[in-house]
């Protein structure tokens, strides 16, 4: 065995942890090459030295400060899934009617707020009514007072051949012009 | 009582057992078992005695929650030194997040077990020597610094070194290798095999 393959073994050869002839081949090399013993003893006293470091105890209320953590962390846990179950709770009151009831709830929120939103728009009062009065888009198209405006309006119930149809349409109003 | 020393006999998986059914006292047993080991090894970990007790708590911590995780097949002290490894990790790198990260050389003063009989110019000369030590491990790579702890102060085999670390036999072998090297280096240098004699 080369002084290289030896000195890379030493910890594993100190460890015992070397198969028999390896074991064997270290010893025999270490018998009569000085340097690799040397090399040996050396780390022999490192392994010592390092041993006698401190190991110092830990804090007498370790276990004490252990059992608060964990009591905190289980009343912290249980308050989460009372809080959970709560909000669940709610959330199925709130949708115990049934799902049309819900529905209609929806769109006529939904439709409000488009309301609100239509008359809020910077639009000037004439075109204003204008626009609320005519809900006719070819009108409006026709329209060229209308300058300033950034959304529409369009709920119409007949088409143009005057047939019921239900017609929704939001969208900027450059779409109109 | 009866359960208490019945308890004691266990072995650290059939205590793990009882604590996955919600045994307390179980628990406290580990605890005891492991406390000076694990913060020991947080210490020459982190150089900081304050922030290893802190680890460790945090250690026990998630062994409780997840105690279930625990197979009943494998070996507790590799699969524990593998949680408290990866936290000293995760710690270290929440500094390196927040740039608060230095290498952490303290210089504080565990009063040290066996000065009771020594005059007051050995305990410093012990204290001296302690401080040397410390310094010795904590100037070793991170990942050397592991394995190095590991293999000599908590005595685990290479096998167990590679389930905690999770990396080869032949990286931890090399680590432990190099890691010694660079120890014993500076041991001849710093003049402390003489010192100790």
């Amino acid at each position: 065995m080369k002084c290289s393959e030896v000195k890379f073994n030493l910890i594993s050869f100190i460890n015992k942890e070397l198969s028999g002839q390896e074991n064997n081949e270290i010893q025999n090399h270490l018998q009569m090459c000085n340097d690799c013993k040397n090399e040996h003893d050396l780390l022999i006293k490192t392994y010592d030295l390092l041993r006698t470091a401190e190991n110092p105890e830990p804090s007498e209320d370790f276990l004490l400060r252990l059992h608060q953590k964990i009591e905190q962390e289980e009343s912290k846990k249980v308050s989460e899934k009372l809080f959970l179950r709560m909000v669940i709770q709610r959330v199925k009151e709130s949708f115990s009617s049934s799902l049309i009831e819900t529905s209609i709830k929806v769109v006529s929120i939904v439709l409000i707020v488009l309301f609100i939103l239509g008359a809020i728009i910077p639009w000037s009062t004439q075109e204003t009514v204008y626009a609320f009065e005519n809900w006719n888009i070819s009108k409006m198209k026709n329209t060229k007072e209308i300058s300033v405006s950034y959304f529409f309006l369009n709920i119409s119930f007949e088409n143009e051949e005057g047939r019921p149809f239900l017609k929704f349409r939001v969208g900027s109003s450059q779409d109109l012009f | 009582m009866n359960q208490e020393l019945s308890n004691e006999q266990k072995s650290d998986e059939a205590l793990m057992e009882s604590v996955k059914n919600g045994d307390m006292t179980a628990f406290d047993l580990l605890v005891k078992r492991y406390q000076k080991p694990i913060v020991n090894y947080l210490y020459r970990l982190t150089g900081n005695f304050a922030l290893a007790e802190d680890i460790a708590q945090d250690s026990f911590l998630i062994l409780y929650r997840k105690a279930k995780l625990f197979h009943s097949t494998g070996c507790f002290k590799p699969w524990f030194y593998k949680i408290v490894t990866n936290l000293y990790k995760q710690d270290l790198r929440k500094k390196k997040f927040l740039f608060r990260h230095r290498e952490i050389v303290s210089d504080e003063m565990i009063e040290f077990q066996k000065t009771d009989s020594q005059s007051p110019s050995q305990k410093i000369e012990e204290k001296e020597i302690q401080s040397q030590i410390r310094q010795l491990i904590n100037s070793l790579p991170k990942k050397q610094k592991m394995a190095v702890t590991l293999h000599i102060f908590e005595e685990f085999t290479y096998e167990e070194i590679t389930d905690v670390l999770g990396c080869s036999i032949g990286t931890v072998k090399s680590r432990i290798h190099y890691g010694l090297q660079s120890i014993k280096e500076k041991v001849v240098r710093m003049n402390l095999l003489s010192v100790r004699r």
